[in-house]
């Protein structure tokens, strides 16, 4: 008998009948659990699904974490690779970048070597040029004594006049006199300087006198005329007094407005100081006189004809009231030239 | 048979008495066969029986539905027999005479005059076999379960269902020719 045989016999075994009362009893005993919304299990609940295949599912998060971090560090080995090529092929040049690098550096101290010897060079040969020119000054100093040696034996002779001994000194003393005047205009114009800024600083109106304007000079020592040795120059302005001054302060409380009319004067030098600010050296032709009309001091050139009789130029009477030709007031008839 | 059986088993698990009747109904042959054929009497498999339904329906409420009901049902039929099996009771056999007058669902083995004998010696040495090897002999051929059927109903693995049926029709087959069995 083989397998199949013996399968299918046993697959066809009779089946024992039950008792005739088993279902009864069955049937009377059922005694079903109280009903329970829990008990029914929902097969459609993710919950018995996520259980039941958590682990698998944590396998395979874990098993894609390793791979995921197994191709990050592989994507890193594979960069430091690359990186390490390439500083390998950067270290393979820097020795031929080192030895340019020193080669460099020595052309650069020949370079600056080379640099320092043209500037000498070029320094030698400006001395040269000096020492040539200074040669041929020196020989021309001996020519110019040989010619004076000459001028001298030729200036002894009898008929010949000599020379004044006294003529350089003469004129040093010109030069050193010019130069005082040019430090007494210095002085006035910076007096004038002064006044002008007061002035407006004060509705136009000049100061009233050299203390006022303390704070628009510099210092006490411009009011002294470098060429008056009486006077000495006050220390400071608070020891200032009318023996400190050389000029002569000619329009206190006037008007910034009248250019022409004189401010300050120097005595020794004769030079004036006008309201604009400006200086003037009035020498010897040239003075100042009083306008009685106004008391104010104006220049005038008694060599030249009066205004208003010279070359028929006649000013109206707006421009010689400006100037001061004419008192300011009307019923006083215009005088000529003449303010004395 | 199968979506009814689930259909009522749900039903009786809400509570369905009407439900839990037709399921008795649809199944108490069969496990009564089944105890039967391992006991040897009437008495004792009317009364396992009725401890295996009783069990059904305390337990209804933890079927988690992972497996068919008649094979959750003959896994309850199995400790049942297992627990009675431990009271030191020994099954009687079944004589050929009994055998001869169960009813079977097709035509009997035992109609045939070819077949008689041959039945008669298989189902004799089938009762003889190990207990492991019979269980599995009855659920798989007496009671029709499939092979991973009966595998859940003992609680053991389909390859081990497998290798004992392996065995099982080894022994039958070298007992039909030779009879030298083993005894239980």
């Amino acid at each position: 008998m083989n397998d199949e045989q013996i399968e299918e016999i046993l697959r066809r075994a009779p089946r024992p009948l039950a008792p005739a009362g088993l279902l009864t009893k069955l049937r009377a005993d059922l005694a079903l659990p109280p009903r329970s919304p829990t008990a029914r299990v929902n097969r459609t609940e993710p919950a018995p699904f996520l259980r039941r295949w958590f682990p698998a599912l944590s396998f395979a998060a874990i098993l894609l974490t390793c791979i995921v971090a197994g191709a990050v560090q592989i994507n890193q080995i594979v960069q430091l690779k690359h990186e390490n090529q390439e500083l390998r092929v950067a270290t393979r040049n820097l020795e031929q970048l080192r030895r340019e690098h020193a080669e460099y550096q020595r052309l650069q101290v020949e370079h600056q070597d080379l640099e320092r010897l043209r500037r000498d060079s070029a320094e030698l040969q400006r001395l040269r040029a000096e020492v040539t020119q200074l040669r041929a000054q020196v020989r021309e100093i001996g020519t110019l004594r040989a010619e004076n040696q000459q001028m001298l034996s030729t200036a002894q002779q009898p008929g010949q006049t000599p020379p004044n001994p006294d003529f350089f000194a003469q004129a040093e003393e010109d030069m050193r006199a010019k130069a005082l005047s040019i430090r007494c205009v210095n002085n006035l114009k910076q007096i004038g300087l002064a006044a002008r800024i007061w002035a407006n600083d004060n509705s136009d109106i000049l100061p009233p006198n050299w203390l006022s304007m303390s704070n628009e000079l510099s210092t006490p020592k411009i009011l002294i005329c470098p060429a008056d040795s009486a006077r000495a120059a006050a220390i400071d302005w608070v020891s200032f007094s009318a023996a400190n001054v050389s000029y002569e302060y000619l329009n206190p409380n006037g008007s910034e407005e009248e250019p022409q009319v004189v401010l300050a004067r120097c005595p020794i030098h004769n030079h004036v100081c006008l309201s604009d600010g400006s200086v003037q050296q009035l020498g010897k032709n040239r003075r100042i006189t009083r306008n009685p009309n106004d008391g104010k001091y104006y220049v005038i050139d008694p060599t030249q004809p009066p205004a208003n009789q010279g070359a028929n130029f006649k000013l109206n009477e707006e421009m010689l009231r400006r100037y001061g030709l004419i008192p300011t007031n009307a019923a006083a008839p215009a005088t000529s030239g003449s303010y004395e | 048979m199968s979506d009814h059986a689930e259909t009522l088993c749900d039903r009786a698990g809400a509570g369905d008495m009407s439900a839990a009747s037709e399921l008795v109904g649809l199944f108490y042959e069969r496990i009564f066969a089944y105890f039967r054929r391992l006991c040897g009497n009437d008495d004792d498999a009317a009364d396992l029986t009725q401890k295996t339904f009783f069990k059904v329906w305390t337990s209804l409420a933890s079927f988690q539905r992972r497996s068919r009901f008649a094979t959750w049902l003959h896994g309850i039929a199995h400790h049942v027999y297992v627990d009675w099996r431990r009271t030191n009771r020994s099954a009687e056999l079944q004589s050929n005479e009994w055998w001869e007058g169960c009813p079977a669902d097709g035509p009997s083995p035992f109609e045939d005059a070819a077949e008689k004998d041959a039945a008669r010696q298989l189902f004799a040495l089938v009762e003889r076999l190990e207990n492991g090897t019979r269980e599995v002999v009855h659920l798989h051929y007496y009671q029709g379960l499939s092979l991973s059927e009966t595998a859940e109903s003992l609680g053991i693995a389909t390859s081990t269902v497998k290798y004992r049926l392996r065995e099982a029709l080894d022994c039958l087959r070298s007992e039909t020719s030779e009879p030298k069995l083993r005894t239980v």
